[in-house]
């Protein structure tokens, strides 16, 4: 897939026609289908809306198929996760590793904190989500609430809704979805505190952001370059790696030169000992 | 002629002060080719920069007594560790031993009369001052000071929207400065050094710094070119580090720390070589183990350069390159452990006499063994795990950098003084600066220490409240070593002024800038000294003698 952002970069390639010969090697550059960024013109990405506020009377399904909206349930400080629950890698590692994280957590949930996760997947009901609500809720070694982590489905125009409020935006690809993987941390009031990217939160970021969730302050973005899912190929760096190569060697090579001539040179004569002998 | 006897030969001159050359006044100094006052020009600026490094550290440390914002918003903070690390790394550590002490001294210590290259030399300043100004400038111009770390991280620092390219350009002048002075003190060694002066008889301080040029040389070139390409990435998109555009980030930690690592060597084998040089000077006894001092500065050097995988052991980079790179870093710690015992054997059965240079020398021992032993342990795989991006890295490398270069700096300033300004400070009022500073460092370093091993992220603004004793603790313990430095350098600019006037060699130290007066004349030496002993050779120094 020829990498879009180069057609942004051309104008620029334009002026500076030597950067040109670099340029070319960057259209082999491979992407795995979990690549997101902010600015991806595909739509692909999360977009931050720090401060501002979810809709709080958008109505979903729980497990057991009943109608709740989000004021029922954010009354705590809210884990959110936007993923689909038939996602066959990232989503069900980021649920598999938030499970491990609660298990761990210092914080007594659903009193400090809550767990939503909704589905973007329109065509998913109640029943798979019963189904992965107990295969998590298993994976948490200790009691845990069963209220405290919900798994939410819904229709097409309340998931949008969310999603766009959220800044969380994706695509479907068949059966299949291309989209951005975080943890998005809102205040009891709705308001959003702070984005957690990757599928590998960590304890005590999350303890952090909940502490600050529960004060209503937001926090700065942090490890944002852990949600670049990127795999890297050596080969389309070619050009790269030679004008490092080259810039070695000639490094090297002035350094050798340099040793040279002290080798040969040897010590000076001072004008004066030479005089006095 | 010896030269012992040189000291007799030398009749009354005037001093380097007095003999402005061609130029009068401030010219006289900022186009000086002579290597004294070109070395006391960078004394000024790297005092002045420490200062403002410490400054920013004082707010760091003070906005971190208590959890939460206390004083300033989190991307003032960010700035603050940014520019406190770019300001102490690019402009105080990497630069001031070789420039001020290197410059001042080594061309005296071999017996010569300025460096191999004056012009050279003066360039290296002008660059050093181009470079600190574009730094500067970036505090107070653009979108705001940078906020990435000293380490300037991609892709971070390829988006960040504050000031980055101005301080990367910066770097990048000051890494050619760095790089000329490598050359002259190199080239100065091997060609101008006098009769009798061979390999076995330099002092130990010339062999660190022949040491650490040569880092400076083959390393610096590293930072340059990746601060170009960050400058290519930033402002014409080119895709070397950004993964969007298919550059790798982790080339970029290989690239900055090619340098950075053996950067670190540039800041403490100068500080060993003063610690090597004034040792035997307190313990009137010759050093234990010449040789073994001298080659194992020039291992750490090569092996030193070879380690910088050890601050990548999170990355992502190969489980084959961790080991290789774990075990260099365990290798890396003989040839400093090698210097650490030879100087306890030196000290072992010496006459030794506690001047104010010693202690800051016998902290240093003290400091760096605590640093160096906790770099053992991130420098393990496992523990480094649980260490990486903690408080822990930040107080090992306070230990070595401060605790260790902070304190050999000290030394050398306590050692050299009178002959630098032909003054005398107060001795004692030394000794009570050394030991505030000495129970603050611990007191502020060691709480960082044991914050990193519970698990404190460095960096963070904020922090859980269980973390608030030993916070507390830290700052109180910064509050007592800036008190400590400011009660050394109030003595010390005291001795300047009123300070009672300095005997030729007040230590009665063997080597040849003892052997000269204090101040030194311009041309250092009347007649180039024929060398016939070793620098440690206090046989003809006794104290009735």
């Amino acid at each position: 897939m020829p990498w879009p952002l180069l057609i942004g970069m051309r104008k620029q390639f334009a002026i500076k026609v030597w950067i040109l010969l670099m340029g070319v090697i960057f259209f082999h550059s491979p992407l795995n289908a979990h690549v997101e960024q902010s600015k991806d013109p595909s739509g692909i990405g999360i977009d931050e809306k720090l401060g501002q506020f979810v809709p709080l009377d958008l109505a979903f399904n729980d497990e057991t198929g009943k109608q709740v909206t989000l004021q029922q349930l954010i009354n705590t400080p809210i884990i959110l996760t936007p993923v689909y629950l038939h996602c066959p890698n990232v989503c069900s590692l980021l649920l598999q590793n938030l499970a491990d994280v609660l298990n761990r957590l210092p914080a007594e949930p659903d009193k400090e904190y809550r767990v939503i996760s909704v589905s973007f997947d329109e065509t998913e009901k109640p029943d798979l989500a019963l189904e992965k609500k107990k295969t998590y809720l298993k994976m948490i070694q200790k009691p845990f609430p069963e209220d405290a982590w919900r798994f939410l489905t819904g229709d097409k125009a309340n998931i949008h809704e969310l999603t766009d409020a959220i800044g969380f935006h994706f695509k479907r690809v068949g059966e299949d979805f291309e989209h951005p993987v975080a943890l998005i941390i809102l205040a009891p009031d709705g308001k959003i505190i702070r984005y957690m990217y990757g599928a590998d939160p960590l304890p005590f970021d999350l303890k952090v952001a909940l502490v600050e969730a529960s004060q209503g302050r937001i926090g700065p973005t942090i490890a944002k370059v852990v949600r670049f899912c990127f795999s890297y190929d050596p080969k389309a760096n070619k050009l790269v790696f030679n004008m490092l190569r080259v810039t070695g060697t000639v490094t090297l090579f002035f350094a050798l030169l340099f040793i040279v001539f002290l080798l040969f040179k040897g010590k000076k004569q001072h004008p004066q000992e030479v005089k006095q002998e | 002629m010896t030269s012992t006897g040189a000291a007799e030969s030398i009749r009354p001159r005037i001093s380097f002060y007095e003999d402005h050359g061609r130029y009068r006044g401030i010219l006289s100094w900022i186009l000086s080719l002579d290597h004294k006052r070109i070395g006391l020009l960078y004394f000024i600026f790297v005092i002045g920069f420490f200062f403002s490094g410490v400054v920013l550290g004082f707010f760091m440390r003070l906005e971190m007594i208590a959890p939460g914002g206390t004083i300033m918003k989190p991307r003032t903070y960010n700035s603050l560790f940014t520019l406190h690390g770019i300001i102490m790394i690019f402009l105080v550590v990497i630069p001031a031993i070789p420039t001020i002490f290197g410059n001042f001294f080594l061309p005296i210590q071999i017996g010569a009369r300025d460096v191999a290259f004056p012009r050279i030399n003066l360039l290296s300043w002008w660059l050093y001052i181009s470079g600190a100004t574009i730094v500067a400038l970036s505090v107070f111009t653009g979108e705001g000071p940078p906020d990435t770390g000293w380490t300037f991280y991609a892709p971070y620092s390829l988006r960040t929207t504050v000031n980055v390219p101005l301080a990367v350009s910066g770097v990048f002048i000051l890494g050619m400065s760095s790089i000329l002075t490598g050359i002259n003190l190199v080239t100065t060694t091997h060609r101008l050094r006098a009769p009798g002066m061979t390999w076995k008889r330099l002092p130990l301080f010339v062999w660190a710094i022949y040491a650490t040029s040569w880092v400076q040389i083959l390393a610096t070139p590293v930072i340059g070119i990746t601060m170009v390409l960050v400058f290519l990435e930033r402002f014409f998109g080119v895709g070397v580090f950004d993964p969007t555009k298919g550059g790798d980030p982790i080339l970029y930690q290989h690239m900055f720390w090619i340098y950075s690592h053996p950067a670190t060597y540039i800041m403490i084998l100068p500080a060993m070589g003063i610690v090597s040089d004034v040792v035997p000077v307190f313990a009137r006894k010759k050093i234990f183990g010449y040789m073994a001092i001298a080659l194992s500065g020039m291992a750490i050097a090569a092996v030193g350069s070879l380690v910088w995988g050890h601050h990548m052991f999170v990355s992502g980079q190969s489980d084959f390159a961790n080991l290789l790179f774990s075990l260099l870093t365990f290798l890396v710690a003989v040839p400093s452990a090698i210097k650490v015992f030879n100087w306890v054997a030196t000290l072992h059965k010496g006459s030794i006499v506690l001047e104010p240079p010693l202690l800051f020398c016998l902290s240093f021992i003290f400091l760096f063994s605590i640093g160096g032993l906790t770099g053992l342990i991130q420098g393990a795989l496992a523990p480094n795990m649980h260490l990486h991006d903690t408080y822990w890295i930040p107080a090992h490398f306070h230990y070595i950098i401060f605790g260790g270069m902070g304190f050999g700096l000290f030394a050398a300033f306590h050692y050299w003084f009178p002959k630098m300004f032909g003054r005398m400070y107060n001795r004692k009022t030394a000794k009570i600066a050394w030991i505030i500073m000495f129970v603050g460092f611990n007191i502020f370093y060691f709480s960082m220490l044991l914050l990193g091993w519970e698990g404190m992220p460095r960096r963070y603004y904020d922090y859980l409240p269980q973390f608030r004793p030993l916070h507390l603790t830290a700052t109180f313990g910064s509050w007592i070593l800036i008190a400590g430095l400011i009660v050394m350098f109030a003595n010390l600019f005291r001795g300047l002024f009123k300070g009672e006037k300095a005997e030729d060699n007040p230590w009665d130290a063997a080597t040849l800038e003892w052997q000269i007066p204090s101040p030194p004349p311009t041309e250092n030496f009347e007649k180039i000294p024929v060398i016939q002993h070793g620098p440690y050779d206090f046989k003809e120094f006794s104290r009735n003698g």
